[in-house]
């Protein structure tokens, strides 16, 4: 059987880490976790937004385009109003002349 | 959001629902759907100002799926909430999906509009313009009418 040499042991010793790099190694194994929960959340609330951002510009564009149809409808009421109104003053021209 | 998560407030909509006799058929962030077989009814009650077309198709699509179980003859639907609406959703809405549900039975649709004047107006404007858009339409082969409640569109 190998006798031990205080030099082997004196190696075995330096393998074993200390207590103090050990909690060290597991404070860092939690900042890691943490980093990562916190990047997921933080990419979740990102894309919930992005997706928020989206819809309130569909529905920008939708009240855009409500407005534009609407001033059309507007415009067309006026012309038709406007020839309406040269049709009624021809009519009266005209039935003032057939009265002379 | 999927059509069928439930939200946290779903029995209050259950409430609302059920206040009708209907029964909860999904409820999601943008709508709330109830049926009730025994009158053939359909219902779908907007909860936002505005639905992304994206949305407003899937819960049209998930209606169209319950319709097609046959059986409806009715479909209600409560726009109060809207301030704003797609015209390509509308489009979309009006020719192609009250066409695919008329294949179901469905032909007498309710519609329960916001009080504002201005937004009949603005649904007046965009219904005649799709009307124009499209002659194959078959609008002549509905019923189509609006209503002031869910009681009056139920009822009539």
């Amino acid at each position: 059987m190998k006798t031990e040499t205080k030099k082997e042991r004196a190696e075995q010793i330096m393998k074993i880490p200390p207590q103090s790099f050990l909690i060290f190694k597991e404070e860092l194994r939690k900042e890691r976790l943490e980093k990562e929960r916190l990047k997921a959340e933080y990419e979740k609330k990102i894309s919930t937004l992005a997706e928020e951002l989206s819809f309130l510009k569909e529905q920008i564009d939708s009240q855009q385009d409500m407005i534009k149809r609407t001033i059309d409808y507007a415009v067309r009421l006026e012309n038709n109003l406007n020839q309406l109104n040269s049709k009624v003053d021809d009519d009266k021209k005209n039935s003032k002349r057939s009265y002379h | 959001m999927d059509i069928h998560e439930t939200p946290a407030h779903s029995e209050t909509i259950e409430q609302n629902l059920g206040q009708y006799g209907l029964s909860t058929y999904f409820t999601s962030r943008f709508a709330d759907v109830g049926f009730d077989r025994d009158k053939g009814v359909i219902m779908c009650v907007l909860k936002e100002a505005y639905v992304p077309i994206e949305k407003f198709k899937e819960i049209f699509a998930a209606i169209g799926k319950l319709a097609s179980q046959k059986g409806f003859d009715k479909f209600i639907f409560d726009k109060r909430s809207l301030r704003a609406f797609h015209q390509p959703s509308m489009e979309w809405y009006f020719i192609e999906w009250k066409k695919e549900v008329y294949s179901y039975g469905i032909d007498k649709h309710r519609k329960i509009l916001p009080a504002e004047a201005w937004f009949k107006k603005m649904v007046q404007i965009a219904k005649s313009q799709i009307l124009t858009d499209h002659p194959d339409n078959i609008v002549h082969l509905l019923d189509i009418q609006y209503c002031s409640s869910v009681e009056e569109a139920i009822s009539k």
